[in-house]
């Protein structure tokens, strides 16, 4: 991994940003955070993260717009859906509209950052 | 009706008798008039409606009908008239079908004026009626047990028809529309058996089939069947065979004996005036005179061969009509009955009530050929309200409050009745160009409604008519009562499979709200547990305080809920300060990231309880940050007695068809439902709370977009009470 991975943290809770990120900062990653959908969006486009933990619900725009938008994109990041939602719909739904894993809240730390790192190590061995 | 009840004659008059039982057929009460002899006097218990028998002997003979329940009375006498020299054997059935068609319209009453005819044939076709009985075991009208009747009179004399009534315009058009409306049910009933279901038809043919077994076995107990009647008199008139004689072999014949009879008597004449201008010689071998008394006495003797011929002629005749008049009333009962059954299949096999009531009048309609109609139901308040309606000039929903209407009146008497030409005007309130007929739709005792059915003055209704929508509207009763109590059952379910989807997605909803606060605090933990600096670690524990305060806060909402809905509210009322309240939750509003904006009086007290309304401000505030936009305004404005508390935001606001099931518990709105958090016991828990502090809260779009949530309280209470809040479980 040449340099600290990026990752972009998505949710419209506070104290989930906050402590998520304090969780990947620890283990060396270089994360940013986005309250709703539109900022996630403005900031994929400006910082490029390579990887996007993304809530679905979200007020503006939902978790579901940024996947389908993302979708759309030949160059783009690994996103882990990470959501309360848990029916196996909304996970079928996630895998098509690209997402590389889902995560159902409330997440274990140890077991988030596992796939973290298998994410971002598909990631580079496909070379994107 | 009196000229026909003393004998003219020396005929011996005819005693019949009949008992009624409680649910008697018509016909097999005519059984009982077979019989001739005295039989002593029974115990009439019949339903005057029901006795349509008594009311074919009444119209036939002057014997009262319809006798009183419970009444015993002496066997009506039936005198028959005499023979009339008019009479013409080969008369069709015509006569006789107007009191069978009476006897057939149980119930009905005629008011026209009775022609004078014989008895007898519809005395002699008793017995057919009784085997009439046997056929339709289903025929309304009360079961009956006919009384065993001696022996038929043998005097022909006393029984000779006269089948040809003296008719007046009066009676002739009165024939014609009976057998015009008899007709109008054989085609209807043809008509329907092909377009019904086939089972109809089956059942038709079933009953016809049963009815020949049930005429021979009636005959075979009787012994004196009318075929066997017929063939007896058949055979002493000279035409014996194995089929049944038509009345036209009975005129051929007849034609037959009294030509050889002038002809021998013109040849016996003939014979006389010969003898007498012969002279006689002493040597012949026997004298005029012998001669002459011989001829004389062959003379005598054929016209009494001839005569004994003729009476036997004038009674095969007589049975013949019978026959065909007994035939012609089972075929007109059957076919009243395949339609009475078709139109109550019908009606049966819908279950929607405005389909049920769509299906009873066009029934009605095409059984009893009506123009319009319409179907009228009770009201909680007595009136009657259009529900059905079809070429009239009522229109659907209309609601009927004159009692002088024709469907009031039989509302308010529970009675059929019917209006004739000339009388509309009492039906609608038109201009008397129509009939009409009306019937109540009873079932189990209770008024549902009034059925009515109307045509134009070419359709004369009749008494058989309204009998027969009389029959119609037990099952049409019934149908409307079956298709209400289905409509009740399946509003029912309707409404537990909603609460059944409201508590599921409840469930869905409050696992999620709680996945949050859980995910937090656990990421919170986890994050605590890594090498963090002092703050950093200070910060989480902040973190895990909050998001436990929210799981307490959820748990506190969803028990206050129960309180609310499972012992209401009682709570402390007192004077508070709404400004110095709604100032301080928007501080903590503040505090917490989400700033709300405060127009407020200086001071402003209401009576409320503190901590409802506490509640109240906070509940509103979090829900116009979840569901509105900023900027989102507290405005406290006095208004009278009363003062108005309003949570203004920005949002998108609240459709219409939401605002009040938005105060209902675990609904959440359609386009909140997947992307804001909340269980949706946040607003429902406000408007119990303002509730219970003598309040009310709704919500209504905000000037300039967004929602505008409105808590109306009361500055002033009667008295303060004391019972803490929230109340503790009742005992």
């Amino acid at each position: 991994m040449a340099g600290k991975s990026k990752i972009l943290i998505v949710d419209d809770e506070p104290d989930v940003l906050l402590t998520l990120r304090m969780i990947l900062e620890s283990e060396g990653f270089d994360a940013s955070l986005a309250a709703d959908g539109e900022t996630a969006l403005r900031r994929i486009d400006e910082d490029h993260p390579d990887l996007v933990v993304l809530d679905i619900m979200m007020p503006v725009l939902d978790g579901w717009f940024v996947l389908a938008e993302l979708a759309g994109r030949t160059r783009r990041p690994a996103v882990i859906v990470c959501s309360a939602k848990s029916s196996e719909a909304d996970v079928g739904r996630a895998r098509d509209l690209g997402a590389a894993d889902y995560v159902t809240k409330p997440w274990d730390a140890d077991d988030l950052l596992r796939r973290i790192r298998e994410s971002l190590g598909r990631r580079e061995h496909v070379g994107i | 009706m009196a000229e026909a009840a003393e004998p003219a004659t020396d005929a011996k008059p005819r005693r019949l008798s009949f008992s009624f039982r409680a649910g008697a057929s018509p016909a097999a009460q005519i059984a009982a008039d077979t019989a001739d002899a005295d039989i002593p006097p029974v115990e009439a218990d019949a339903r005057p409606p029901a006795s349509s028998a008594g009311r074919l002997l009444g119209e036939q003979s002057s014997i009262a009908p319809a006798p009183p329940a419970r009444v015993l009375a002496p066997p009506p006498v039936l005198a028959l008239p005499p023979v009339s020299d008019s009479s013409t054997p080969a008369r069709p059935a015509g006569p006789a079908l107007s009191p069978l068609a009476a006897a057939l319209g149980a119930g009905a009453r005629t008011d026209a004026p009775l022609p004078e005819r014989s008895p007898a044939p519809v005395v002699a076709g008793s017995a057919l009626m009784a085997r009439a009985a046997t056929v339709l075991p289903a025929a309304p009208g009360p079961e009956m047990t006919p009384v065993p009747h001696a022996t038929a009179p043998e005097d022909p004399f006393v029984e000779a028809p006269a089948p040809v009534e003296a008719e007046t315009p009066d009676t002739r058009s009165r024939r014609q529309r009976n057998t015009r409306s008899r007709s109008r049910f054989r085609s209807r009933a043809h008509t329907k058996a092909k377009v019904k279901a086939k089972a109809t038809a089956a059942s038709g043919t079933q009953t016809a089939a049963s009815g020949a077994a049930a005429r021979t076995g009636a005959a075979d107990a009787g012994g004196a069947g009318i075929e066997d009647r017929i063939r007896k008199e058949a055979r002493s008139a000279g035409l014996g065979g194995a089929a049944l004689p038509s009345t036209e072999a009975v005129a051929r014949r007849r034609i037959q004996l009294w030509g050889i009879a002038i002809v021998v008597l013109s040849m016996i004449a003939v014979a006389l005036v010969i003898t007498g201008l012969s002279k006689t010689s002493g040597d012949d071998w026997v004298s005029a005179k012998t001669l002459r008394l011989a001829v004389i006495g062959l003379a005598l003797g054929f016209t009494i061969y001839a005569l004994e011929k003729e009476v036997h002629l004038r009674r095969l005749s007589r049975l013949l009509i019978d026959e065909r008049v007994i035939n012609t009333a089972l075929t007109n009962r059957l076919n009243m009955h395949s339609a009475l059954t078709a139109a109550g299949k019908a009606v049966n096999s819908v279950l929607d009530l405005d389909e049920v009531l769509e299906v009873i009048l066009s029934s009605a309609l095409e059984m009893l050929e009506g123009s319009e109609g319409s179907v009228m139901l009770l009201e909680a308040d007595g009136a009657l309200a259009v529900v059905a309606v079809q070429g009239t000039q009522l229109v659907k929903g209309q609601r009927l409050r004159e009692d002088s209407s024709l469907a009031g009146l039989v509302a308010r008497t529970r009675e059929p009745a019917m209006v004739g030409a000339g009388h509309g005007a009492v039906a609608r309130g038109d201009d008397g160009s129509h009939v009409a007929m009306c019937v109540p739709l009873v079932n189990r005792g209770e008024l549902l409604g009034v059925l009515d059915v109307e045509a134009r003055l070419d359709r004369a209704f009749d008494e058989y008519d309204l009998h027969v929508l009389s029959l119609f509207a037990e099952p049409a009763a019934a149908a409307i009562a079956n298709a209400r109590l289905y409509g009740a059952e399946r509003a029912h379910v309707a409404e537990l499979l909603d609460l059944d989807r409201m508590k599921s997605q409840f469930v869905a909803t409050v696992s999620h709200e709680l996945r949050t606060p859980l995910t937090s605090i656990r990421g919170a933990i986890a994050a605590a547990r890594r090498p963090v600096a002092d703050e950093q670690r200070a910060e989480l524990f902040d973190v895990i305080e909050r998001q436990t305060g929210r799981l307490a806060t959820m748990v506190e909402e969803m028990f206050a809920a129960a309180q609310l809905e499972r012992h209401g509210s009682a709570p402390l009322l007192r004077r508070i300060e709404l400004a110095s309240l709604v100032r301080l939750v928007a501080l903590d509003s503040q505090v917490a990231g989400r700033p709300v904006k405060v127009e407020a009086p200086e001071t402003c007290e209401v009576r409320a309880d503190p901590e409802a309304m506490r509640r109240i401000v906070t509940n509103l505030v979090e829900n116009a940050h979840k569901y509105g936009a900023a900027p989102i305004r507290l405005i406290v404005e006095p208004d009278g007695d009363r003062v108005m508390l309003s949570v203004v935001d920005h949002g998108p606001g609240v459709p219409l068809a939401e605002r009040e099931r938005i105060f209902e518990r675990f609904y959440r709105a359609e386009h909140t439902r997947d992307n804001r958090p909340g269980i949706g016991l946040g607003l429902p828990i406000v408007r119990g709370l303002a509730e219970a502090c003598g309040g009310s809260v709704w919500v209504e779009d905000a000037p300039g977009g967004g929602a505008a949530f409105r808590v109306s309280l009361r500055t002033r209470h009667a008295e303060d009470q004391e019972t803490p809040w929230p109340a503790s479980p009742r005992s």
